[in-house]
């Protein structure tokens, strides 16, 4: 690997979908920029699920060409069994053109992470962020420093730069160093998921299929309500080319109570799965892939602040909800573009530089709390995120708002999004483009 | 500095064009076309058109400025424009 550089205009710590993808806008936009990325990819991630919105994103970097060219497993929709009833949803009803996707995070990470490279930022891998010094962050334009270490490696060094993208998703370099994080203490929630080998699937015909179909009859994302945690606790099912990720999500108590004193949580998840009928059916031939169970417990949280003199959060170090509705790899990508225009504007009008932050904080809040309103249980009408939430929405085309109040109903979370229709019509159409579908178990 | 309509408008034609907003289908981008609910700007479109406005027009786009009413329509976006720039050159005062 070449030397760290010394200084360059923007560092980005991290190098997930937001900040491979913040690097690539940023060396388009004429910027130095340096990459830190604490593992070597290709790496393990969680968060398989991508809605149709990532293509624009990936248009804007450059990289659609080798996403496509990877051969992704492509879903159908979502299959959503909530409260005893079965409804399917289709990108396809709502106008959408390009496919969602079933990814391996290791794989579609690590393209975007070459892309970045190729695009001219430097990438420095199993490098780890410690901290940044932003006490000249106001006086001088080159002044912030990134303190860093190499894995193994005891010795700490120091990138100069102007700009700092804190995009390590929930291990919040910067949000840590700086006390911004603020956990959901409403949302006790937990998951744990591992993966399985030849597990059957729900089609968008609402018929079982077979693994090896999973190129020739494209899957849906299954979701499903479970009966533990006032119908805020699901299970996702995503079909990838090998393996199938299935995960819980549940209230801490309840995983607490029912956990035997000495098992381990992968037994745990082995006995929760097939007490699940329809779930229990899907991994009839399926194989447990041993030790691949993981779990996170702090489900829900957000930032005080966003940015500041010096630096932007990004993706899931900005904020993080329940993921039912696959928006976290959307945020993360839009975070970076949003990020990149405005380190652009910041380095270009010093002047402007508060200004155009709050722009950013802003439209950023606005769309976390739009994610929250259709998460969280305990979203009212009356919390101050209200107003940006709405005002999220209205900025909407109004295919993606068909699609959000459609997702909404399908798990029972549509009263927020009652209070945020401005046109009743519009919110009855997009639900009736939801399909009943028959439960293949009756 | 004052505009007329005419001047924003043709402003506002112009970046439109040269985003090339609206090419996809043939979008004929008239002063009362809704850019926002026929996703012509969207989430990533609204962080340019801010920047434009502000540059050529040398008005301060607040974040509270930034609502559904004042960026709908061109229409919309030229009321804006003229209170910020009334506003602003009473400041100036």
């Amino acid at each position: 690997m070449s030397a760290v550089p010394e200084s360059c205009d923007v560092v980005v710590i991290g190098g997930g979908p937001a900040g491979s993808l913040a690097a690539t806008y940023l060396t388009a936009k004429g910027y130095s920029v340096a990459l830190l990325e604490r593992q070597k990819h290709p790496r393990y991630q969680v968060g398989e699920s991508l809605l149709p919105d990532v293509w624009k994103y990936c248009d804007a970097a450059g990289v659609s060409d080798a996403i496509a060219a990877e051969g992704f497993v492509r879903k159908a929709g979502g299959s959503v069994d909530w409260n005893g009833e079965m409804r399917r949803l289709s990108f396809g009803d709502f106008g959408y053109t390009r496919p969602a996707l079933h990814v391996e995070r290791d794989r579609f990470d690590h393209i975007l992470l070459e892309r970045a490279r190729a695009s001219g930022a430097w990438i420095g891998e199993e490098i780890a962020a410690l901290e940044a010094d932003f006490s000249r962050a106001e006086d001088d334009d080159r002044e912030i420093a990134v303190s860093y270490r190499r894995v193994g490696d005891e010795a700490v060094g120091r990138i100069r730069c102007r700009y700092v993208l804190d995009a390590t998703g929930q291990t919040g370099v910067l949000g840590r160093q700086l006390g911004l994080r603020v956990f959901d203490e409403g949302f006790r929630f937990m998951s744990v998921w591992g993966y399985y080998d030849n597990s059957s699937y729900l089609a968008a015909d609402g018929m079982i299929h077979p693994a090896e179909s999973v190129r020739k009859v494209p899957p849906t994302t299954y979701v499903s309500a479970l009966p533990q945690g006032d119908g805020w606790a699901w299970l996702w099912h995503i079909m990838l080319r090998q393996t199938t990720s299935i995960g819980l999500v549940v209230p801490i108590a309840w995983a607490h109570e029912t956990k035997g004193s000495g098992e381990s949580w992968e037994d745990w998840f082995l006995r929760q799965c097939p007490a699940i009928p329809l779930l229990q059916r899907l991994l009839v031939d399926a194989t447990f892939c041993r030790g691949s169970v993981r779990l996170v417990r702090n489900y829900s949280y957000k930032s005080k602040r966003i940015a500041g003199p010096g630096f932007l959060l990004l993706g899931d170090a900005a904020g993080f909800v329940d993921p039912i509705f696959s928006v976290g790899v959307v945020f993360s990508m839009y975070s970076a573009y949003a990020a990149a225009h405005t380190v652009d504007r910041c380095l270009a009008q010093r002047a402007r530089r508060e200004h155009h932050r709050s722009i950013f904080s802003s439209q950023m809040q606005a769309r976390l709390e739009l994610s929250r309103s259709l998460a969280l249980p305990y979203y009212q009408a009356q919390d101050a995120g209200h107003a940006q939430a709405r005002q999220a929405m209205a900025f909407s085309s109004a295919q993606a708002q068909a699609l959000m109040y459609a997702a909404s109903m399908l798990t029972d979370r549509s009263g927020n999004f009652d209070s945020m229709a401005d046109s009743p019509e519009a919110h009855r159409a997009a639900i009736e483009r939801v399909r009943p579908l028959k439960n293949p178990l009756d | 500095m004052k505009y007329t309509d005419e001047q924003i408008f043709d402003a506002l034609a112009s970046y439109f064009s040269r985003e090339g907003i609206g090419r996809e289908n043939a979008t004929v981008i008239g002063p009362d076309t809704d850019i926002i609910g026929q996703g012509l700007v969207d989430s990533l479109g609204i962080f340019k058109l801010i920047a434009f406005v502000e540059e050529t027009f040398a008005v301060t786009i607040e974040p509270d400025d930034v609502l559904l009413e004042h960026f709908q329509t061109p229409r919309a976006l030229r009321n804006l424009i003229v209170a910020k720039l009334s506003g602003e050159a009473r400041a100036a005062v």
